[in-house]
């Protein structure tokens, strides 16, 4: 199914506030994800959707599907989604290891981000779930690695990049390597990065995140990283990243900026950078235009 | 669907990390906690050796990363 997804290049995360600029440096930015949570959110928008679609390849991307909920599915939620994905029409879309929704009824709330246990039972849930997500939406289907706090130590845990190949095993997803968030969790939980690469299944690769975290320095968690994607992205993450490329053959990079938005050169500056490692690594796939 | 322990145990996990008073509970009294909910032995043991202490702010962590991404900013991690 990845044979089918065209080369992407370096792209940007699409952000509503960043709209007209986007849209007149277009020439300098090969592809748009699109949170297609924002959309869902503000059917007003349907005009900017349509202009990102006529001006940019896209790739959607969701933060609310909870692909690790052992309760299975959100599937009221992908039948909201899926009208917005049909009319965006992306090349792929994409979710996080996680489960964004905390299955308590009295709760009731929705989250991104909660850690799940790193098991093969809990992989089984992803593989499941997934294939029911990828039957309804009918596009390559990627998982991200995710950011967190904490690592839940349950029995029988795997270490995370083993499990990420658990889950990919014997299917046709593909991986979202967020890079940062490998740097920033090695930072917080003291792991070697590098050994997490070398253990992770980067032949799966198909797309990947680099962005730019902060550092506490106050309250419970002072001292900690987060990956709030509001900092240029650091040289540690461009040096993993090329790292990750020797065996990874992503067809696009994208780069992560949500808040404290620098001028619009500046991320270009950096998706630039991002080109040049995507065209001087033998793993990344040609463009048409030998970019 | 078949329940599973892992269900419980997300669903123990997940209200623990944004549930003050659920999370008190899990740390002043785990087997009452765990009475009434399928989980093993061993994931009990691993759920009552977790720094609920430290995991307790991550909850508080979560809901302003959702409020600070908010409508306009449903960015991605």
């Amino acid at each position: 199914m990845f044979d089918q997804i065209p080369f992407l290049g370096a792209g940007l995360g699409y952000q509503h506030d960043l709209h007209a600029e986007i849209l007149a440096n277009r020439a300098g930015i090969d592809f748009l994800e699109v949170p297609t949570d924002q959309f869902l959110r503000e059917p007003d928008w349907s005009t900017e959707l349509m202009e990102i679609k006529d001006n940019f390849p896209t790739v959607a991307h969701g933060i609310y599907m909870s692909l690790g909920d052992a309760a299975g599915p959100h599937l009221d939620y992908l039948d909201r989604l899926a009208p917005y994905i049909d009319s965006l029409d992306p090349v792929l879309f994409s979710d996080h290891i996680d489960m964004g929704n905390i299955p308590d009824d009295d709760l009731g709330k929705y989250f991104h981000g909660m850690q799940v246990p790193f098991t093969a039972e809990q992989a089984e849930v992803f593989r499941r779930n997934m294939h029911l997500f990828q039957s309804r939406i009918g596009r390559p289907l990627l998982v991200e690695n995710l950011f967190y706090n904490f690592v839940l130590p349950m029995p029988g845990s795997l270490p995370e990049p083993v499990f990420i190949g658990e889950i990919l095993k014997d299917t046709e997803f593909g991986l979202l390597l967020d890079v940062t968030n490998i740097y920033l969790n090695s930072l917080n939980q003291g792991f070697d990065p590098y050994e997490w690469l070398d253990q992770a299944p980067l032949e799966r690769t198909v797309q990947v995140h680099v962005a730019g975290g902060e550092q506490a320095r106050s309250g419970p968690r002072a001292g900690e990283w987060s990956d709030t994607h509001s900092r240029p992205v650091p040289d540690a993450v461009w040096r993993m990243l090329e790292y990750a490329l020797q065996r990874a053959p992503a067809k696009g990079i994208l780069l992560e900026r949500d808040q404290d938005y620098p001028p619009i050169e500046e991320l270009l500056d950096e998706l630039s950078i991002a080109r040049q490692l995507m065209k001087r690594n033998p793993s990344t796939p040609v463009s048409p235009e030998g970019r | 669907m078949r329940r599973t322990t892992l269900e419980a145990v997300q669903r123990i996990v997940g209200r623990a990390v944004t549930d003050p008073e659920f999370r008190d509970a899990l740390k002043a009294h785990p087997d009452t906690v765990f009475a009434n909910r399928d989980v093993t032995p061993e994931e009990q043991e691993a759920l009552k050796a977790m720094d609920w202490d430290s995991i307790g702010s991550v909850g508080t962590e979560l809901e302003q990363r959702v409020s600070r991404m908010g409508f306009a900013r449903a960015g991605c991690h």
